[in-house]
């Protein structure tokens, strides 16, 4: 009797714990964070430091609109994109969202954000962007993206290291370089200061910005423009500037004993480095005395901007548009801009970024004035698909292994990118 | 009475191996099905998917295409990753068993030793590769050559090279190896290596004319499951890229320097949101996976060298 008690409860107890494992297991599925349906979620990547910056940007805009709220939701930045596409999926994402042309590109062909464009209260907001970065998002006939940051690179030096070769930090001039000119400036400086290497330069975009100084652009409107004798003559400079023996090798310039582009001035190995307004912050932080000087273009070419943008899309089942567009048109008004762009990217509001140029008492002439050479001609590089990025760096490796000509570069990129585009 | 005792029992039995069943159904099963299904549609995740029919496999095995280039760099990265670990994971991994399986206090603690590599993750470890086989003339395999007087590589972004340094990073895993080979040898009665030494056999001849036939089945075991792991190789190729600084910028290494079939996978699946195409990927996968699998059967049938029971 006893021991049919003992086996009774223990298949009791048995039962209890599979159903107690099923219910669990199913019952947690499906659990997330709720969303308050009367709060504005915005969604970015922040460093520790940058996240009470940004809740502070927005504090005066709740205080403006008492009626809206806002809530920022931070992940690492790698984290962020791919928590988005999750949150696409599953309706979950914040009503504002922060992208950029890279995490971009996949969503470049997709239906999932608003068309920003047929917004009538973002329409002067939008008109009052700098001209070019206003299409820099366009899907078709959408505007899906509107740029609220720019973070576009120019090269970064060390102050000291010019001083003690008894050159001035050109941070001032009006044009951008020419190939051969910015190669001899970096060199002769890390001569004199013994120096390994003149400078660290993000290689597809001083391609990019060759070729587009040349009004032929790599790709444009969904083309391949490059393979016209301008274009050729643009890319052969270009290979002269990369193997000048002054610019970091590609294979080596994403880290190792040059550092990244971003903090080469930090591996002392490197005279310049190559960085955005973000970079400029975290080198002033980590103490460093830096300048930034123009970036580089073809000889006869028009100063050009290779441009990258961080936008705001709101998904199309956002409940709060109506909120969201406010804290957009807050988001890039003058002075909200301008405060933006004491913690992160330079604004893109006409105004506070002529501002940033112009008023050298507030904005440091020798950290700023670079960013403005070329404004007035923005090249926005369409997002690009990994398939074309891995056919776009070997082309480049050939390129500068010297295996492919100037020439059979461009021609290469015309008959076979296109396939990638 | 004893038979609804039985049925009784079996009621019992499937009640406690339900959860996995409907676990298998949900996580296994119906999640393979789905992507057979989406193998043959184009599916960004965010649309209904559209029937396309064999177009992705078509532009997977057309080398005139992209995707077909990819994928074939891909796919040659890792049949030969597959190949060499296989054979490094048998080869040295007997060796070493054969070295350390006796009981001994230095034979414990040599397995220890040799087995602790295996416990770090794959991605760790491959981003501790990069300032040993960077491009930099600093890096400490270029250095060494440098020494020697040879002139430096770009070992991750050079293609045919970064497959080797994902090759030589199998050694560190050869713990594993030797762990299943161990206990294989521990199976092999003793007598039988006493009876053969009085014959005069040598340390070598134990090894390869006694051993290795008696523990056939240990190591047809582990080549298969060397070609499966090798066929799904991605952590150390995606750390690679990363620790090379290629991954965000040109895709798999430069040139498809580190490429391989799940790495492609997820770049089509989970960057390109092509999910039909990633679909396909896999899919084509485990058919190449099938066939070496069951090609080695039938090797190994034919030979009758291994005996499989």
């Amino acid at each position: 009797m006893k021991t049919e008690k003992k086996h009774f409860f223990a298949k009791v107890a048995s039962f209890c714990l599979c159903g107690a494992l099923l219910i669990g297991s199913v019952g947690l599925v499906g659990c997330g964070q709720k969303r308050d349906p009367n709060k504005v979620y915005i969604s970015r990547w922040a460093l520790e430091w940058e996240k009470p910056l940004f809740e502070a940007w927005t504090d005066k805009f709740e205080e403006e609109n008492p009626g809206i709220e806002v809530e920022w939701d931070f992940n690492p930045y790698t984290a962020h994109f791919d928590k988005l596409r999750t949150d696409l999926l599953s309706g979950e994402a914040a009503d504002i969202i922060f992208v950029n042309n890279w995490g971009w590109e996949p969503y470049s062909k997709i239906d999932v954000f608003e068309d920003l464009g047929a917004v009538e209260s973002l329409s002067a907001t939008r008109s009052g962007i700098l001209d070019s970065a206003q299409d820099a998002f366009r899907q078709g006939d959408k505007i899906v993206g509107i740029p609220v940051g720019l973070v576009s690179r120019v090269p970064v030096v060390g102050t000291k290291d010019f001083e003690n070769a008894g050159i001035d930090i050109p941070y001032d001039r009006e044009t951008a370089f020419t190939g051969e000119e910015l190669a001899n400036l970096v060199g002769d400086v890390a001569d004199s200061v013994n120096k390994a290497m003149g400078i660290n330069i993000t290689l597809t975009d001083a391609l990019l910005t060759f070729l587009a100084s040349v009004d032929a652009p790599l790709i444009k409107d969904g083309k391949i423009m490059c393979n016209t004798p301008a274009g050729v003559k643009a890319v052969q400079e270009f290979y002269d500037f990369a193997t000048s023996g002054r610019v970091v090798p590609l294979s080596q310039s994403y880290g190792g004993m040059y550092g990244t582009a971003d903090n080469a001035v930090m591996s002392g190995t490197c005279v310049a480095g190559y960085t955005n307004p973000g970079g400029l912050k975290s080198l002033l932080d980590s103490g460093w005395d830096i300048a930034t000087i123009p970036t580089v273009k073809a000889e006869g070419g028009k100063d050009v901007v290779v441009a990258d943008f961080n936008a705001l899309v709101v998904p199309k089942f956002s409940k709060v548009k109506e909120k969201a567009y406010k804290v957009i048109e807050y988001m890039l008004s003058q002075q909200a801009q301008l405060e933006y762009a004491v913690f992160s990217d330079l604004p893109v509001n006409k105004l506070a970024f002529n501002e940033v140029m112009n008023d050298s008492e507030n904005w440091d002439p020798t950290l700023y004035s670079a960013y403005g050479v070329g404004i007035d001609n923005l090249y926005v590089p369409p997002a690009l698909s990994t398939d074309f990025q891995t056919f776009l760096g070997g082309c480049l490796k050939n390129l500068l292994d010297g295996a492919i000509s100037a020439e059979q570069f461009c021609l290469k990129m015309e008959q076979e990118g296109k396939n990638y585009i | 009475m004893k038979k609804s005792g039985l049925a009784r029992k079996a009621r019992i039995g499937w009640v406690f191996v339900s959860p996995w069943i409907i676990g298998f159904l949900l996580l296994t099963l119906i999640p393979l099905l789905v992507s057979l299904y989406m193998a043959f549609h184009e599916w960004d995740m965010f649309s209904d998917p559209v029937f396309v029919g064999l177009k992705n496999f078509k532009r997977l095995l057309d080398t005139s295409t992209i995707e077909g280039q990819t994928f074939f760099a891909a796919l040659s990265n890792t049949l030969i990753y597959t190949f060499f670990t296989a054979i490094i994971n048998i080869v040295v991994g007997i060796a070493i068993a054969w070295a350390v399986a006796r009981s001994s206090v230095i034979n414990t603690i040599m397995r220890s030793v040799i087995y602790l590599p295996c416990m770090l993750i794959g991605i760790a470890f491959s981003m501790m590769m990069g300032p040993i086989f960077g491009s930099s003339d600093y890096a400490f395999v270029n250095q060494i050559l440098h020494m020697l007087g040879l002139p430096p590589q770009e070992w991750l972004f050079t293609h045919g090279q970064g497959v080797w340094v994902m090759v030589f990073m199998s050694f560190w895993g050869i713990g594993g190896a030797m762990i299943v080979f161990i206990a294989g040898i521990k199976t092999v009665d003793s007598a039988v290596y006493d009876a053969a030494s009085i014959d005069g056999a040598s340390n070598f001849k134990l090894l390869t004319r006694i051993c290795v036939p008696i523990i056939s089945p240990v190591i047809i075991y582990q080549t298969i499951m060397s070609i499966i792991f090798g066929m799904q190789v991605f952590d150390i190729a995606v750390g690679l890229s990363s620790a090379g600084g290629t991954g965000s910028g040109f895709g798999m290494g430069i040139d498809n320097s580190l490429a391989t079939l799940v790495f492609y996978l997820y770049n089509k699946g989970f960057r390109d949101f092509e999910m039909g195409m990633a679909s396909a990927i896999g899919w084509l996968i485990f058919l190449l996976t099938s066939i070496v699998s069951v090609g080695l059967f039938a090797f190994v049938r034919k030979t009758g060298y291994f005996k499989v029971d």
